[in-house]
């Protein structure tokens, strides 16, 4: 920080922005000069940059009400408290009520591997006993929809929540709110993924009357479990814990393992309690991460005049965006395809577009922001090297308000993960989020067909930016 | 035939001196009748269509995309300049990626990392993005160098609040010269350090005044631009009068000297508060402006020239005017000269590149000549609606936008200019061309030597030239060499005056001498 007053008496220092025979000249006779190889600002869009402008000039207060959100998100202390059905915790979910992935969309909109798993949750519920009754009560308007962001719910890929399934109950123990996620249900024919089966519901079933109270059970016998230590442990394992969760999962279980034999002793499911939680899923923890995250992410909302993300989701068709200054407001364009590898047998053609809450990870700052200390995850995500998984952390901090000392990456000297996703910052570069996702077959029930990176579509951030400008600053 | 065509290339981005670097290549390629290297903003393709550069291609491009567009006279110059082109293009690629390698800083924030005490940021990017970038360094605590234009003056204001309000300043837009703690911001040139502040709304105004009291044995504490809308009331002299705040408190300041426009009243007023509230004798330039009773009520000196302005500082600093002897003429055959003049020579013609010292010139000439145009036209002088066709007597701003658009400043890159200076050489009812040679950081290599080749040159193909007359703005010190510039004009027959104002007194006297007009210089 400088000072008119000062400058006199202080080295002229001088960064200079265009001509470049004026930075010759300072240099010719030893002044100091940082010449910037610029290029401009919104890939010059200059109605952009007139907004960027207007922020700019406010910079103030919208910078003091984004630390105050990134010092939240920081802040924030994640503790699982129970497993509950969902009934019993989740606000406003009522029976025949489906919470989906993603912003609001209606039925007839979705895609079809969301379309699968409305019907498979149908069935599960006991509302319907097949496709074509499910299809006839939701014409009938008997089932209500809504997305699970508006319930302080996240889930996976679709994002099935109905009344009967088992979620975790997470608490932001120093801002006391509480969200809440579904169980993972281990790979292959999964509702995440659409799959509507017998196998499908049955193993529901199985998580919602024997796995659901196990660790119910267990958590309140260890009085609940910090899940932010499990995931700071985790990324110095190499988990960015969205992509990759077998650290964290196994962390999980190191955390819990006494309380769950205790519970388990004697029962017949014991054996394959264990099984799933520590050989079957190395995906587990992911459900805990994006409660952990949502439940972080909900206590940053709606400070006034910030522009800090507040969550990234998708339901397949649209793309939603909520910063902190705007509450619920939501921003959709069109989900664009991941890129990244497929699975042998298929292609991209086989792909649906990007879909799933789990977005809200890296809204927290792990998942593609801590891209750079997860090398086993690079090829697999299509970042094709460990160098190239740094330089994503790296653009994450280009767009981000702060650098969380309480998620540090090991290999880039304990830099804390980039937190806070400005969307000023993400309009002027150009720079997008960068999501490490996994892809799904655009036809319900076959699964997974592939992993990579998403990116947001850039308009909702320009969009944001617009309605910001107009209703936070007045402009 | 004349034949139009266009390149454009999707999502690529060349900064615009690199772009005008190439359009003046091309322009400059035998057939092209014009052509102009621009990124595709709606503003620049604008400049296309009216330039009659733009066809469906153009019409397409984005704002990310780079276009060149090319006019020539037949279709083979064409094809062969966009041969060119695209060579140019390319081997600026292979040297950007070169030294990319070795830095990569593309901005403010990256720059900001590696070099934590920066305090001022220059701009020259164009003003839609510059207000910012310029915004942004306010935010970061810099002082803001502003030398891009096009910026409204609704954002010129709010950025001066809130340099205002950091105790920041913002020298701009449209800022061509700063010298601060000795370092050159922008166009500068090279001036001892010495007890007189300089503030002006003038880029070429603090040029001329510093180099004229650096030329005698003074030297200059801080020079501070304001940009020329600062004074006018919709911004109140913000900068003006922060920086007349800071001089005040400057213990190395011991005079205060301010080059304008005439301020509107209200900032007339704060000026002569400034007067009464400061024990610093405070001298003034006010272009244009006759009426000085304001700011000598206050206490303050007024002057209508910069050269006497600059010597009533230098004066009040403890110094004195010592004679340029190296400017002295030879009255004898100056007034053959005049004699000899064919009877149809009857006009002078100002060809300028630095618009403080046009305007100078123009408000000198309007006292006694009439049928003035200009393009930059004051109270009693004509605007000329074509700029590329001369009018009777005229005073031709050649920094101003309908000049400058996709190609250099004239002190930069002075072709156009000399171009225009030759034509009038050639136009056999002009008496007089009087023109400026700015030197100093920042601009051209060699601008006396040009303007010597183009009289030269003229001289030889034309049976009778008219008189040239200039002056040389700039010291002994600057890497051109004052005296060695002077030395190259006088050598091609160039009458060279000490000062702009000594410059258009002689045209004057010219004027007078072969036509009888112009009573009162």
């Amino acid at each position: 920080m400088s000072d008119a007053r000062n400058l006199f008496k202080e080295e002229v220092d001088v960064v200079n922005i265009g001509l470049k025979s004026f930075s010759d000249s300072i240099d010719n006779i030893g002044g100091k000069i940082t010449h910037v190889k610029w290029t401009p600002p919104a890939s010059g869009n200059t109605e952009l940059v007139d907004l960027l402008f207007k922020c700019e000039l406010h910079s103030e207060e919208i910078d003091a009400a984004n630390k105050e959100v990134v010092d939240i998100i920081m802040s924030g202390q994640p503790v699982l408290l129970a497993v509950r059905p969902a009934r019993e915790v989740v606000p406003g979910l009522v029976d025949h009520m489906i919470l989906h992935a993603g912003p609001p969309i209606e039925y007839n909109e979705m895609c079809g591997p969301m379309k699968g798993a409305v019907v498979g949750a149908m069935i599960y519920e006991g509302w319907a006993k097949d496709e074509e009754e499910a299809e006839k009560l939701i014409l009938e308007g008997k089932i209500q929809f809504d997305c699970n962001h508006h319930h302080h719910a996240v889930g996976p890929m679709t994002g099935m929540i109905t009344s009967s399934m088992p979620v975790f109950v997470v608490e932001n123990e120093k801002y006391k709110n509480r969200a809440y996620c579904t169980i993972n249900e281990g790979i292959g024919e999964v509702m995440r993924f659409g799959a509507n089966g017998p196998k499908v519901i049955e193993r529901l079933r199985w998580i919602e009357k024997v796995l659901a109270p196990v660790l119910d059970e267990a958590v309140k016998k260890a009085g609940g479990l910090n899940l932010k230590n499990v995931m700071a442990q985790a990324l110095a394992m190499g988990d960015e814990m969205h992509q990759r969760n077998v650290a964290a999962s196994l962390q999980f279980y190191k955390q819990l393992c006494g309380e769950i034999q205790d519970v388990v002793n004697g029962k017949p499911y014991a054996h394959e309690v264990i099984e799933f939680l520590v050989k079957k899923n190395d995906q587990f923890f992911l459900n805990l991460a994006m409660a952990s995250s949502k439940s972080i992410m909900d206590a940053a909302r709606n400070v006034k005049k910030s522009t800090v993300v507040t969550a990234l989701s998708r339901n397949g068709v649209d793309f939603g965006l909520n910063i902190s200054s705007l509450g619920y407001r939501w921003f959709t364009a069109p989900v664009k395809m991941p890129v990244g590898l497929y699975f042998p047998g298929f292609s991209e053609k086989d792909a649906n577009g990007d879909m799933g809450d789990s977005s809200i990870t890296e809204c927290i700052g792990i998942g593609g922001c801590a891209m750079g200390c997860s090398p086993a995850v690079v090829n697999f995500v299509g970042a094709g090297s460990v160098s190239k998984a740094i330089e994503y952390s790296q653009s994450m901090g280009e767009i981000t308000v702060a650098k969380n000392y309480n998620l540090p990456m090991p290999n880039l000297n304990f830099e804390g993960v980039p937190n806070g996703f400005d969307i000023r910052k993400i309009v002027e570069t150009g720079i997008l989020p960068v999501i490490n996702t996994g892809m799904a077959h655009k036809k319900p029930g076959i699964g997974q067909v592939g992993a990579g990176i998403a990116q947001p579509p850039m308009e909702i951030f320009e969009e944001a930016l617009r309605v910001f400008v107009h209703e936070q600053l007045g402009e | 035939m004349e034949s139009l065509g266009a390149i454009v290339l999707n999502n690529t981005y060349r900064d615009s001196v690199f772009l005008m670097k190439i359009s003046s290549e091309i322009c400059s390629m035998e057939g092209i009748i014009e052509a102009s290297a621009m990124m595709g903003t709606d503003r620049n393709k604008d400049l296309f269509l009216k330039s009659g550069l733009s066809n469906d291609q153009v019409k397409a491009a984005k704002s990310d995309d780079l276009i060149i567009s090319i006019k020539a006279e037949n279709e083979k110059v064409l094809n062969d300049s966009i041969v060119k082109a695209k060579e140019l293009l390319s081997t600026s690629v292979s040297t950007q990626n070169e030294s990319n390698e070795t830095r990569q800083i593309k901005r403010l924030e990256q720059a900001l990392k590696e070099d934590k005490n920066a305090n001022v940021l220059m701009l020259s990017c164009a003003g839609d993005y510059a207000k910012y970038e310029a915004a942004k360094g306010l935010s970061k605590g810099m002082n803001i160098m502003l030398y891009s234009d096009n910026i409204s003056i609704e954002d010129e204001l709010a950025l001066k609040q809130k340099a205002h309000e950091k105790g920041l300043l913002v020298m701009g837009p449209d800022c061509g010269t700063s010298i601060i703690n000795q370092v050159p911001l922008a166009f500068a040139n090279n001036i001892r350090k010495g007890s007189i502040g300089v503030v002006g709304a003038s880029g070429t105004g603090i040029q001329e005044v510093t180099s004229i009291i650096h030329r005698n044995h003074g030297g200059i504490s801080q020079a501070i631009g304001t940009g020329g809308r600062d004074p006018k009331k919709e911004i109140g002299g913000i900068t003006m009068m922060d920086a007349l705040e800071l001089l005040k408190e400057d213990e190395e300041t011991q005079v205060i000297l301010i080059v304008s426009k005439p301020p509107c009243m209200e900032v007339q007023n704060k000026i002569a508060s400034f007067i009464r509230s400061t024990n610093k004798p405070v001298v003034v330039n006010f272009a244009g402006n006759e009426d000085y009773s304001l700011i000598e009520e206050a206490g303050g000196q007024g002057f209508d020239s910069l050269k006497r302005a600059a010597i009533a500082a230098l004066e009040l600093s403890g110094l004195h005017e010592c004679p340029e002897e190296i400017c002295t003429l030879d009255q004898k055959k100056l007034s053959d000269e005049i004699a000899n003049l064919s009877q149809e020579r009857k006009y002078l013609r100002g060809i300028y590149s630095g618009g403080s010292l046009c305007y100078e010139a123009m408000y000198f000439a309007r006292k006694c000549l009439s049928d003035l145009y200009s393009n930059t036209p004051m109270k009693g002088v004509n605007k000329l609606e074509n700029v590329r066709k001369s009018m009777k007597n005229l005073f031709l701003d050649m920094g101003e936008d309908e000049f400058t658009v996709g190609k250099p400043h004239p002190m930069i890159d002075p072709t156009e200019k000399v171009k225009r200076i030759k034509q009038e050489l050639q136009d056999k009812e002009v008496a007089v061309v009087l023109t400026d040679c700015v030197i100093g950081y920042g601009s051209f290599e060699d601008p006396a030597q040009v303007i010597a080749d183009a009289v030269m040159s003229t001289r030889k193909e034309c049976d009778q030239i008219p008189l040239v007359v200039t002056s040389v703005c700039g010291t002994e010190e600057d890497f051109q060499v004052y005296s060695t510039q002077v030395k190259k004009l006088q050598e091609a027959g160039i009458l060279v005056a000490s000062s702009n104002e000594e410059a258009i007194k002689l045209c004057l006297d010219i004027m007078k001498q072969n036509k009888g007009e112009c009573d009162h210089v």
